[in-house]
Protein backbone atom coordinates (compact mmCIF):
# COMPACT_ATOMS: atom_id res chain seq x y z
CA UNK A 1 0.00 0.00 0.00
CA UNK A 2 2.39 2.49 -1.19
CA UNK A 3 -0.55 4.94 -1.77
CA UNK A 4 -1.17 5.82 1.66
CA UNK A 5 2.04 5.87 2.78
CA UNK A 6 2.72 8.44 -0.18
CA UNK A 7 0.12 10.19 0.70
CA UNK A 8 0.96 10.85 4.00
CA UNK A 9 4.65 11.75 3.62
CA UNK A 10 4.25 14.18 0.84
CA UNK A 11 0.67 15.62 2.46
CA UNK A 12 1.22 15.79 6.21
CA UNK A 13 2.87 19.39 6.28
CA UNK A 14 -0.17 20.54 3.91
CA UNK A 15 -2.78 19.02 5.72
CA UNK A 16 -1.18 20.26 9.11
CA UNK A 17 -0.71 23.57 8.20
CA UNK A 18 -3.67 23.91 5.51
CA UNK A 19 -6.42 22.96 7.78
CA UNK A 20 -5.63 26.66 9.76
CA UNK A 21 -4.69 28.20 7.03
CA UNK A 22 -5.65 31.63 7.34
CA UNK A 23 -6.29 30.78 11.44
CA UNK A 24 -2.15 31.63 11.42
CA UNK A 25 -2.69 34.70 10.41
CA UNK A 26 -5.79 35.59 12.85
CA UNK A 27 -4.31 37.55 15.23
CA UNK A 28 -2.62 40.14 12.11
CA UNK A 29 -5.34 39.27 9.20
CA UNK A 30 -6.07 42.99 9.46
CA UNK A 31 -2.50 43.71 8.38
CA UNK A 32 -2.98 40.72 5.45
CA UNK A 33 -5.59 42.68 4.24
CA UNK A 34 -4.38 46.12 4.17
CA UNK A 35 -1.00 45.04 2.41
CA UNK A 36 -0.90 45.42 -1.25
CA UNK A 37 -1.10 41.45 -1.73
CA UNK A 38 -3.59 40.31 -4.03
CA UNK A 39 -5.48 37.42 -2.67
CA UNK A 40 -4.36 35.42 -5.83
CA UNK A 41 -0.50 36.18 -4.41
CA UNK A 42 -1.22 35.16 -0.99
CA UNK A 43 -3.28 31.52 -2.09
CA UNK A 44 -0.65 31.10 -4.55
CA UNK A 45 2.31 31.37 -1.43
CA UNK A 46 0.32 29.38 0.01
CA UNK A 47 0.22 26.37 -2.47
CA UNK A 48 3.88 26.81 -3.19
CA UNK A 49 4.64 26.99 0.27
CA UNK A 50 2.81 23.18 0.14
CA UNK A 51 4.76 22.79 -3.09
CA UNK A 52 8.35 23.12 -1.48
CA UNK A 53 7.94 21.19 1.77
CA UNK A 54 5.62 18.28 0.00
CA UNK A 55 8.54 18.69 -2.74
CA UNK A 56 11.51 18.21 0.09
CA UNK A 57 9.73 15.37 1.81
CA UNK A 58 9.00 14.07 -1.68
CA UNK A 59 13.37 14.21 -1.60
CA UNK A 60 13.94 12.81 1.42
CA UNK A 61 11.93 9.79 0.99
CA UNK A 62 14.02 8.49 -1.93
CA UNK A 63 15.83 6.16 -0.06
CA UNK A 64 12.88 4.13 0.46
CA UNK A 65 13.43 2.93 -2.89
CA UNK A 66 15.19 0.39 -1.04
CA UNK A 67 11.81 -1.41 -0.76
CA UNK A 68 11.39 -1.38 -4.91
CA UNK A 69 11.24 1.34 -7.16
CA UNK A 70 7.34 1.37 -7.35
CA UNK A 71 7.97 3.59 -4.20
CA UNK A 72 9.36 6.21 -6.28
CA UNK A 73 6.61 6.27 -9.13
CA UNK A 74 3.74 6.29 -6.38
CA UNK A 75 5.57 9.01 -4.19
CA UNK A 76 5.83 11.18 -7.41
CA UNK A 77 2.33 10.63 -8.61
CA UNK A 78 0.69 11.38 -5.57
CA UNK A 79 2.43 14.43 -4.88
CA UNK A 80 1.31 15.54 -8.41
CA UNK A 81 -1.91 14.66 -6.90
CA UNK A 82 -1.49 16.96 -3.76
CA UNK A 83 -0.25 19.49 -5.22
CA UNK A 84 -2.69 19.35 -8.32
CA UNK A 85 -6.15 18.49 -6.48
CA UNK A 86 -5.61 18.54 -2.55
CA UNK A 87 -3.82 21.19 -1.45
CA UNK A 88 -6.48 23.02 -3.37
CA UNK A 89 -9.72 21.14 -1.18
CA UNK A 90 -7.68 21.92 1.47
CA UNK A 91 -7.02 25.56 1.21
CA UNK A 92 -10.58 25.74 0.68
CA UNK A 93 -11.53 23.76 3.82
CA UNK A 94 -9.36 25.61 5.56
CA UNK A 95 -10.16 28.82 4.71
CA UNK A 96 -14.11 28.12 5.69
CA UNK A 97 -14.98 29.45 9.23
CA UNK A 98 -11.23 29.85 10.75
CA UNK A 99 -10.42 30.13 13.99
CA UNK A 100 -7.73 32.24 15.33
CA UNK A 101 -4.89 30.42 16.08
CA UNK A 102 -2.77 32.46 19.33
CA UNK A 103 1.19 31.59 18.33
CA UNK A 104 1.95 33.13 21.72
CA UNK A 105 0.29 30.18 23.70
CA UNK A 106 2.46 26.95 24.89
CA UNK A 107 3.33 23.88 22.45
CA UNK A 108 2.46 21.51 25.14
CA UNK A 109 -1.52 20.38 24.89
CA UNK A 110 -2.04 23.38 22.62
CA UNK A 111 -5.70 22.22 20.96
CA UNK A 112 -6.29 25.43 19.55
CA UNK A 113 -8.30 25.35 16.99
CA UNK A 114 -9.07 21.65 16.89
CA UNK A 115 -12.70 20.99 16.16
CA UNK A 116 -15.05 18.42 14.42
CA UNK A 117 -14.70 20.15 11.31
CA UNK A 118 -10.97 19.71 10.91
CA UNK A 119 -10.94 15.66 11.54
CA UNK A 120 -13.93 16.24 9.01
CA UNK A 121 -11.66 17.43 6.53
CA UNK A 122 -8.97 14.70 6.59
CA UNK A 123 -11.64 12.68 4.76
CA UNK A 124 -11.59 14.18 1.25
CA UNK A 125 -8.36 14.99 1.60
CA UNK A 126 -7.24 10.77 2.36
CA UNK A 127 -10.41 9.23 0.75
CA UNK A 128 -10.36 10.75 -2.75
CA UNK A 129 -6.92 10.01 -3.73
CA UNK A 130 -7.71 6.19 -2.31
CA UNK A 131 -10.76 6.24 -4.28
CA UNK A 132 -9.30 7.38 -7.88
CA UNK A 133 -6.97 4.79 -7.11
CA UNK A 134 -8.99 2.14 -6.37
CA UNK A 135 -10.51 2.96 -9.89
CA UNK A 136 -7.88 2.89 -11.76
CA UNK A 137 -6.00 -0.51 -9.77
CA UNK A 138 -10.11 -2.05 -10.73
CA UNK A 139 -9.31 -1.41 -14.52
CA UNK A 140 -5.44 -1.48 -14.58
CA UNK A 141 -4.12 -3.09 -11.92
CA UNK A 142 -1.52 -1.76 -9.36
CA UNK A 143 0.76 0.52 -11.20
CA UNK A 144 -2.16 1.47 -13.48
CA UNK A 145 -4.27 2.96 -10.17
CA UNK A 146 -0.54 4.99 -9.56
CA UNK A 147 -0.31 6.36 -12.72
CA UNK A 148 -4.25 7.36 -12.98
CA UNK A 149 -3.62 9.04 -9.71
CA UNK A 150 -0.82 11.10 -10.93
CA UNK A 151 -2.21 11.71 -14.65
CA UNK A 152 -5.51 13.20 -12.42
CA UNK A 153 -3.43 15.14 -10.10
CA UNK A 154 -1.37 16.58 -13.46
CA UNK A 155 -4.52 17.58 -15.59
CA UNK A 156 -5.73 19.32 -11.76
CA UNK A 157 -2.40 20.63 -11.63
CA UNK A 158 -2.35 22.60 -15.10
CA UNK A 159 -5.23 24.22 -13.94
CA UNK A 160 -3.70 25.57 -10.43
CA UNK A 161 -3.75 29.08 -11.82
CA UNK A 162 -8.01 28.67 -12.37
CA UNK A 163 -8.05 26.99 -8.62
CA UNK A 164 -6.28 30.22 -7.19
CA UNK A 165 -8.24 32.87 -9.04
CA UNK A 166 -11.49 30.99 -7.79
CA UNK A 167 -9.92 30.89 -3.99
CA UNK A 168 -8.98 34.47 -4.28
CA UNK A 169 -12.89 35.22 -5.16
CA UNK A 170 -14.15 33.11 -2.46
CA UNK A 171 -11.94 35.20 -0.14
CA UNK A 172 -13.06 38.48 -1.57
CA UNK A 173 -16.51 37.61 -0.93
CA UNK A 174 -15.96 36.46 2.59
CA UNK A 175 -13.15 39.15 4.06
CA UNK A 176 -15.54 41.05 5.44
CA UNK A 177 -16.71 37.87 7.84
CA UNK A 178 -13.17 36.40 8.51
CA UNK A 179 -11.97 39.69 9.54
CA UNK A 180 -14.57 40.43 11.52
CA UNK A 181 -15.17 36.98 13.26
CA UNK A 182 -10.85 37.27 13.89
CA UNK A 183 -11.26 40.63 15.49
CA UNK A 184 -13.80 39.30 17.56
CA UNK A 185 -12.61 35.96 19.10
CA UNK B 1 -4.62 61.49 -2.65
CA UNK B 2 -8.34 62.89 -2.55
CA UNK B 3 -10.19 60.68 -0.41
CA UNK B 4 -14.09 60.82 -1.37
CA UNK B 5 -16.63 59.28 1.43
CA UNK B 6 -20.11 59.40 -0.47
CA UNK B 7 -23.53 58.12 1.26
CA UNK B 8 -21.89 55.90 4.01
CA UNK B 9 -23.61 54.31 6.39
CA UNK B 10 -23.14 51.39 8.97
CA UNK B 11 -25.60 50.09 10.96
CA UNK B 12 -25.39 47.68 13.71
CA UNK B 13 -28.93 46.61 14.89
CA UNK B 14 -31.30 49.40 15.62
CA UNK B 15 -27.84 51.38 16.04
CA UNK B 16 -26.04 53.79 13.44
CA UNK B 17 -22.49 53.47 13.64
CA UNK B 18 -21.83 55.74 11.21
CA UNK B 19 -23.52 57.81 8.98
CA UNK B 20 -21.82 60.04 6.87
CA UNK B 21 -23.68 61.73 3.10
CA UNK B 22 -21.09 63.35 1.85
CA UNK B 23 -17.47 64.54 3.04
CA UNK B 24 -14.50 65.32 0.62
CA UNK B 25 -10.82 64.84 2.24
CA UNK B 26 -8.91 67.21 -0.18
CA UNK B 27 -5.50 65.91 -1.24
CA UNK B 28 -2.37 66.70 0.92
CA UNK B 29 -4.69 67.92 3.97
CA UNK B 30 -4.11 66.93 7.36
CA UNK B 31 -8.19 65.50 8.85
CA UNK B 32 -8.50 64.83 11.95
CA UNK B 33 -11.47 63.49 13.77
CA UNK B 34 -12.77 63.65 17.13
CA UNK B 35 -15.35 62.47 19.60
CA UNK B 36 -16.33 60.29 22.69
CA UNK B 37 -16.13 56.79 22.88
CA UNK B 38 -18.61 54.90 20.40
CA UNK B 39 -19.23 57.96 18.02
CA UNK B 40 -17.55 55.90 15.27
CA UNK B 41 -14.12 56.90 14.75
CA UNK B 42 -12.64 53.46 14.04
CA UNK B 43 -15.52 52.10 12.30
CA UNK B 44 -15.28 54.91 9.73
CA UNK B 45 -11.83 54.31 9.52
CA UNK B 46 -12.28 50.71 9.00
CA UNK B 47 -14.70 51.06 6.10
CA UNK B 48 -12.41 53.52 4.47
CA UNK B 49 -9.07 50.91 4.21
CA UNK B 50 -12.26 48.27 3.25
CA UNK B 51 -12.09 46.17 6.30
CA UNK B 52 -15.63 46.56 6.60
CA UNK B 53 -18.78 46.42 4.85
CA UNK B 54 -20.39 49.54 5.35
CA UNK B 55 -24.70 48.69 4.75
CA UNK B 56 -24.47 51.83 1.74
CA UNK B 57 -22.24 54.17 0.44
CA UNK B 58 -18.46 53.90 -0.47
CA UNK B 59 -15.16 55.01 -0.08
CA UNK B 60 -12.87 56.56 -3.29
CA UNK B 61 -9.06 57.13 -2.94
CA UNK B 62 -7.75 58.84 -6.09
CA UNK B 63 -11.27 58.45 -7.05
CA UNK B 64 -10.79 54.64 -7.18
CA UNK B 65 -13.78 52.59 -4.44
CA UNK B 66 -11.83 51.07 -1.65
CA UNK B 67 -13.72 47.82 -2.41
CA UNK B 68 -13.42 46.97 -5.51
CA UNK B 69 -9.71 48.13 -5.99
CA UNK B 70 -6.26 47.51 -4.68
CA UNK B 71 -4.15 49.95 -6.21
CA UNK B 72 -4.82 52.31 -3.30
CA UNK B 73 -2.58 49.38 -0.89
CA UNK B 74 0.29 50.53 -2.13
CA UNK B 75 0.22 54.43 -1.34
CA UNK B 76 -1.97 53.83 1.77
CA UNK B 77 -0.38 53.28 5.34
CA UNK B 78 -3.08 52.70 8.35
CA UNK B 79 -2.48 51.41 12.11
CA UNK B 80 -5.66 50.74 13.88
CA UNK B 81 -4.48 48.88 16.38
CA UNK B 82 -2.62 45.58 16.87
CA UNK B 83 -4.41 43.37 14.28
CA UNK B 84 -1.93 45.33 11.64
CA UNK B 85 0.89 43.95 13.84
CA UNK B 86 2.59 40.35 13.33
CA UNK B 87 3.42 39.80 17.34
CA UNK B 88 5.47 36.76 16.64
CA UNK B 89 8.40 38.55 14.92
CA UNK B 90 10.99 40.87 15.99
CA UNK B 91 10.07 45.06 15.21
CA UNK B 92 13.17 44.50 12.96
CA UNK B 93 12.04 41.19 11.28
CA UNK B 94 8.41 43.17 11.04
CA UNK B 95 9.68 45.76 9.08
CA UNK B 96 11.82 43.88 6.68
CA UNK B 97 8.68 42.34 5.86
CA UNK B 98 6.54 45.22 5.43
CA UNK B 99 9.40 46.45 3.22
CA UNK B 100 9.64 43.73 1.18
CA UNK B 101 5.46 43.63 0.51
CA UNK B 102 5.58 46.83 -0.87
CA UNK B 103 9.02 46.37 -3.01
CA UNK B 104 11.56 48.12 -0.72
CA UNK B 105 15.10 47.40 -0.62
CA UNK B 106 17.60 46.43 2.56
CA UNK B 107 19.38 49.77 2.47
CA UNK B 108 16.18 51.94 2.29
CA UNK B 109 14.30 49.90 4.94
CA UNK B 110 17.68 50.96 7.19
CA UNK B 111 17.44 54.73 5.89
CA UNK B 112 13.95 55.26 7.14
CA UNK B 113 14.55 53.17 10.34
CA UNK B 114 16.99 55.42 10.73
CA UNK B 115 14.57 58.58 10.48
CA UNK B 116 11.97 56.96 12.34
CA UNK B 117 14.81 56.51 15.20
CA UNK B 118 13.68 59.47 17.38
CA UNK B 119 10.12 57.86 17.92
CA UNK B 120 11.52 54.81 19.32
CA UNK B 121 13.57 56.37 21.51
CA UNK B 122 16.01 53.55 21.73
CA UNK B 123 13.56 51.34 23.30
CA UNK B 124 12.72 48.97 20.69
CA UNK B 125 15.47 48.91 18.02
CA UNK B 126 18.04 46.34 18.92
CA UNK B 127 16.11 44.41 21.37
CA UNK B 128 14.74 40.86 21.84
CA UNK B 129 11.73 41.30 22.50
CA UNK B 130 8.95 39.97 20.20
CA UNK B 131 6.27 42.85 18.98
CA UNK B 132 3.70 40.53 21.24
CA UNK B 133 5.56 41.21 24.27
CA UNK B 134 6.31 44.90 23.48
CA UNK B 135 4.33 47.38 25.85
CA UNK B 136 0.90 49.27 24.24
CA UNK B 137 2.91 52.17 23.34
CA UNK B 138 6.03 50.51 21.94
CA UNK B 139 3.71 48.51 19.78
CA UNK B 140 1.48 51.41 18.37
CA UNK B 141 4.89 52.78 17.62
CA UNK B 142 5.83 49.84 15.81
CA UNK B 143 2.82 50.25 14.04
CA UNK B 144 3.06 53.78 13.05
CA UNK B 145 6.54 53.35 11.67
CA UNK B 146 5.21 50.59 9.82
CA UNK B 147 2.73 52.83 8.45
CA UNK B 148 5.07 55.20 7.17
CA UNK B 149 7.86 52.72 6.01
CA UNK B 150 6.90 52.93 2.11
CA UNK B 151 6.74 56.90 1.78
CA UNK B 152 2.24 56.79 2.08
CA UNK B 153 0.46 59.46 0.48
CA UNK B 154 -2.12 58.49 2.49
CA UNK B 155 -1.73 58.09 6.09
CA UNK B 156 -4.60 56.99 8.39
CA UNK B 157 -3.77 56.32 12.37
CA UNK B 158 -6.48 55.73 14.61
CA UNK B 159 -5.45 56.79 18.12
CA UNK B 160 -2.36 57.87 17.29
CA UNK B 161 -1.20 59.89 20.70
CA UNK B 162 -2.69 57.28 23.35
CA UNK B 163 -0.50 54.91 25.56
CA UNK B 164 2.73 57.40 23.85
CA UNK B 165 5.06 58.60 26.17
CA UNK B 166 5.03 62.41 25.98
CA UNK B 167 8.38 63.00 24.75
CA UNK B 168 7.08 60.33 21.52
CA UNK B 169 3.77 62.58 21.75
CA UNK B 170 6.14 65.53 20.59
CA UNK B 171 7.94 64.04 18.23
CA UNK B 172 5.25 62.45 16.41
CA UNK B 173 3.91 65.52 16.00
CA UNK B 174 6.79 67.18 14.62
CA UNK B 175 7.18 63.83 12.14
CA UNK B 176 3.33 64.43 11.05
CA UNK B 177 3.85 68.18 10.64
CA UNK B 178 6.68 67.46 8.85
CA UNK B 179 5.17 64.65 5.98
CA UNK B 180 2.27 67.39 5.88
CA UNK B 181 4.69 70.16 4.72
CA UNK B 182 7.42 68.34 2.98
CA UNK B 183 5.72 65.55 1.17
CA UNK B 184 1.77 66.44 1.09
CA UNK B 185 0.69 63.56 2.92
CA UNK B 186 -3.11 63.73 3.03
CA UNK B 187 -3.75 62.41 6.45
CA UNK B 188 -6.76 60.87 8.60
CA UNK B 189 -6.12 60.97 12.37
CA UNK B 190 -8.49 60.12 14.93
CA UNK B 191 -7.86 60.97 18.62
CA UNK B 192 -9.82 61.36 22.25
CA UNK B 193 -6.72 63.91 22.82
CA UNK B 194 -8.30 67.45 21.04
CA UNK B 195 -4.84 69.39 22.00
CA UNK B 196 -3.08 67.08 19.87
CA UNK B 197 -5.61 66.92 17.31
CA UNK B 198 -5.84 70.56 16.90
CA UNK B 199 -2.06 70.91 16.88
CA UNK B 200 -1.41 68.65 14.08
CA UNK B 201 -4.66 68.84 11.61
CA UNK B 202 -5.87 71.66 10.04
CA UNK B 203 -9.12 70.64 9.48
CA UNK B 204 -11.48 68.52 12.24
CA UNK B 205 -15.01 66.84 11.86
CA UNK B 206 -16.79 66.27 15.15
CA UNK B 207 -18.89 62.87 15.03
CA UNK B 208 -21.22 62.33 18.00
CA UNK B 209 -23.17 58.70 17.35
CA UNK B 210 -22.15 58.44 13.84
CA UNK B 211 -23.16 61.63 12.42
CA UNK B 212 -20.78 64.41 11.65
CA UNK B 213 -21.56 67.58 13.88
CA UNK B 214 -18.93 70.04 13.48
CA UNK B 215 -16.53 70.54 10.63
CA UNK B 216 -14.45 72.88 11.15
CA UNK B 217 -10.76 74.45 9.82
CA UNK B 218 -8.57 75.23 12.42
CA UNK B 219 -8.25 78.31 13.86
CA UNK B 220 -6.53 79.79 17.24
CA UNK B 221 -10.11 79.73 18.89
CA UNK B 222 -10.91 75.81 17.64
CA UNK B 223 -9.27 74.21 21.09
CA UNK B 224 -11.51 76.29 23.03
CA UNK B 225 -14.82 75.71 20.59
CA UNK B 226 -14.23 72.33 21.50
CA UNK B 227 -13.25 71.87 25.17
CA UNK B 228 -16.53 73.72 25.45
CA UNK B 229 -18.92 70.94 22.80
CA UNK B 230 -17.17 67.99 24.83
CA UNK B 231 -17.68 69.92 28.38
CA UNK B 232 -21.36 70.56 27.32
CA UNK B 233 -22.10 66.95 25.72
CA UNK B 234 -21.02 65.50 29.10
CA UNK B 235 -22.95 67.55 30.92
CA UNK B 236 -25.95 66.78 29.01
CA UNK B 237 -25.30 63.39 29.25
CA UNK B 238 -25.48 63.01 32.83
CA UNK B 239 -28.35 64.98 33.27
CA UNK B 240 -30.47 62.53 31.12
Amino acid sequence: MYVLFSIVITGMFMMNYGQYLLGWEGSYFDHVLTRNVSFKDYYMSKFLLFAIVGGGSMILSIPYAYFGWEVLIALFCVFLFNMGVSSHMVMFFGSMNPKKIDLSQTTVFNWQGVGAAQFLMVIPVLVLPLAIFGLGYLIWGDMGGILFLGAVGLLSLAGTKYWISLLAKWLTDQRYNISNDFRNQ
Amino acid sequence: MEISIQNLTKVYGDYTAVNIPELLIHSGESFGLVGNNGAGKTTLFRAVIDLLEPNTGCVYIDGNATNATEQWKSFTGSYLDENFLVGHLLPEEYFDFVGAIHGIGDADIKAKIEMLEPLFNGEVLGGKKLIRDLSKGNQKKVGIAAALLFDPKVLILDEPFANLDPSTQIRLKELLKMLKHDRGVTMLISSHDISHVTEVCERIVLLEKGNMVKDISTSSETLKDLEKYFAGAGVAESAE
